[in-house]
């Protein structure tokens, strides 16, 4: 089959793989129809994510066909359609018992971080990904979420990941009716953040992002306020930011940015060139100089372990809640697809290029690079087309 | 729903604008279930464990496998030796991470000498051979002289 495959920091190909195979009772084989290029990828793609091994298949977000069913299987069969969750769930330990199966324990033994996830680096469990032409999906019967007859691929694949991830950002601030929320960063996880936090009441919402044409897609996609790093007096986002709000500061933060943040020299020579740390905090660290004090901060932008430089001593002066988690994807699915067929959130709406998977790399390059105005990057596998 | 949700519905600034703003409609509200129940269809108590195929790499102080594991990319050649040794260190050193990353651009090195090795071992043989044979030849030449 075909695959993406990582031969290095900033080196990909196309390449023939084998096909994968059940290797677990409770697994099935999907061919996948479409997958998503998500900016958690780009920290893979320039090697920031350890364990990260030559040969291994990139992807987290994808839907596609049952192709073969293990003997364990009760609620899928040949020929479903089905979207699947990043996060690999087992579904009955003490985190997925308790909703919280971006936590699963049973899925990962590399690392006590995460779940396993597929497509994501030896530190998430040693998956192949789904930017490929089929995939094994371990706990079948836990995970994926037959799509309705009436509904594409394409409506429903971002709930795999960044809807509910920007829906779960937006709850975790516990966002009161009329209060004012700042999203940081404006790609297609703070895009359904902005809309999640408008659904949940907020009577502000502030976008900010360095990108121009982010900007202007954010404010006619979600009808935000938005702020460019060069509508601040030098840069200086936060002041722009507390000048907006009274000085007193937004009630919720969210940073849904992660560790390739730009705005400060300091944090990205050190953390993106460098690498002296996990990545550049700058996002995180306006979050907390931005927020009101006693407000909420959500953290869902990614960071590679083990250290960045937060200003952890101003969020502990001022008072303030940090919340935190990968997506429990599983518990948001009915609820965001009950959204996304009542018209509330258009969710392939931020698709703005489809590109054949033999052209991935291609695809990771516009997206990377910010060309052609892309917000979302689809690859459809050549079966799918 | 409160009169203040409803104030902002009037202004919808996108369709269905305050629709969740009462906590009961968040659905991963509150974070952890007060009644734990499995996920989705999940008809097991404890997960059924895949065979381990023996080179998986284990974090430190986790005693047998999870039931489950990807299978992608084996450890290999130097790098996969550093990987043994960064997975003897628990996750909360930063050597850990150090090694493992250190490991990854080794592994990067092995992959590109794997690529061009076919090439450059029969030139190097040819090399040292020629430069050999030439030099003999200089050798016994300077002898008989
Ligand atoms: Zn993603
Ligand atoms: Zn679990």
């Amino acid at each position: 089959m075909l695959a993406l495959t990582y031969r290095g920091p900033n080196r990909i190909r196309v390449e023939k793989k084998p096909a994968p195979k059940l290797e677990h009772p409770n697994d099935v084989i999907l061919r996948v129809t479409r997958t998503a290029i998500c900016g958690s990828d780009l920290h893979l793609l320039h090697g920031l994510i350890p364990d990260t091994r030559v040969g291994c298949v990139f992807g987290h977000e994808f839907a596609g066909v049952v192709e073969e069913v293990g003997p364990g299987v009760v609620s899928l069969t040949k020929g479903d359609r089905v979207v699947v969750p990043f996060n690999i769930s087992c579904g009955t330990c003490f985190f997925c018992q308790r909703g919280l199966t971006g936590n699963c324990e049973n899925t990962n033994p590399s690392a006590n971080v995460a779940s396993g996830v597929y497509g994501y680096s030896h530190t998430t469990g040693g998956y192949d990904g789904g930017q490929a032409e089929y995939v094994r999906v371990p706990f079948a019967d836990v995970g994926p979420m037959k799509i309705p007859d009436d509904m594409t691929d394409e409506q429903v694949l971002f709930l795999s990941d960044i809807l509910p991830t920007g829906y779960q950002a937006a709850e975790m601030g516990e966002i009161k009716p009329g209060e004012t929320v700042v999203v940081f960063g404006c790609g297609p996880v703070g895009l359904f953040a902005q809309r999640s936090a408008w659904l949940m009441g907020a009577g502000r919402v502030i976008a900010v992002d360095p990108v121009a044409y982010r900007l202007d897609f954010a404010r006619a996609y979600n009808n935000v306020e938005t702020v460019g790093f060069e509508d601040a007096t030098g840069g200086d986002v936060v002041s722009l930011l507390m000048k907006m709000t009274d000085g007193r500061g937004a009630d919720v933060c969210i940073d849904a940015v992660g560790c390739e943040a730009e705005g400060s020299v300091a944090q990205s020579f050190l953390g993106v060139k460098a690498k002296l740390m996990a990545g550049s905090a700058t996002a995180i660290n306006w979050s907390i100089a931005a927020c009101r004090k006693a407000g909420n901060v959500v953290l869902i932008g990614v960071y590679g372990p083990p250290f960045n430089a937060v200003d952890i001593g101003s969020a502990m002066n001022k008072g303030l809640t940090l919340r935190m988690n990968q997506a429990n994807c599983k518990r948001y699915m009915p609820k965001l697809l009950d959204h996304i067929r009542e018209g509330r959130i258009d969710a392939e709406g931020i698709i703005t290029h489809r590109v054949p998977l033999e052209h991935a790399a291609d695809a990771y390059e516009l997206f990377e690079k910010k060309k052609d105005n892309c917000i979302k990057c689809v690859l459809v596998p050549p079966m799918a087309a | 729903m409160n009169s203040q949700v409803e104030k902002q519905m009037q202004i919808a600034p996108i369709p269905g604008a305050g629709v969740d703003g009462s906590q009961e409609a968040r659905p991963g509200v509150p974070m952890e279930k007060e009644t734990p129940e499995p996920a989705g269809n999940a008809h097991w108590l404890t997960p059924q464990r895949m065979p381990d195929p023996g080179w998986i790499q284990k974090r430190a102080g986790l005693e047998e496998l999870t039931p489950v594991f990807g299978t992608t990319v084996p450890p290999r050649g130097l790098s996969g030796l550093m990987r043994r040794a960064a997975y003897r260190i628990p996750e909360h050193f930063t050597s850990h991470w150090l090694v493992l990353l250190a490991a990854d651009r080794v592994d990067v090195l092995e992959d590109r000498l794997k690529t061009i090795l076919p090439f450059v071992v029969p030139l190097a043989a040819a090399g040292v051979y020629f430069g050999v044979r030439a030099q003999r030849r200089t050798w016994w030449r300077a002898l008989l002289a």
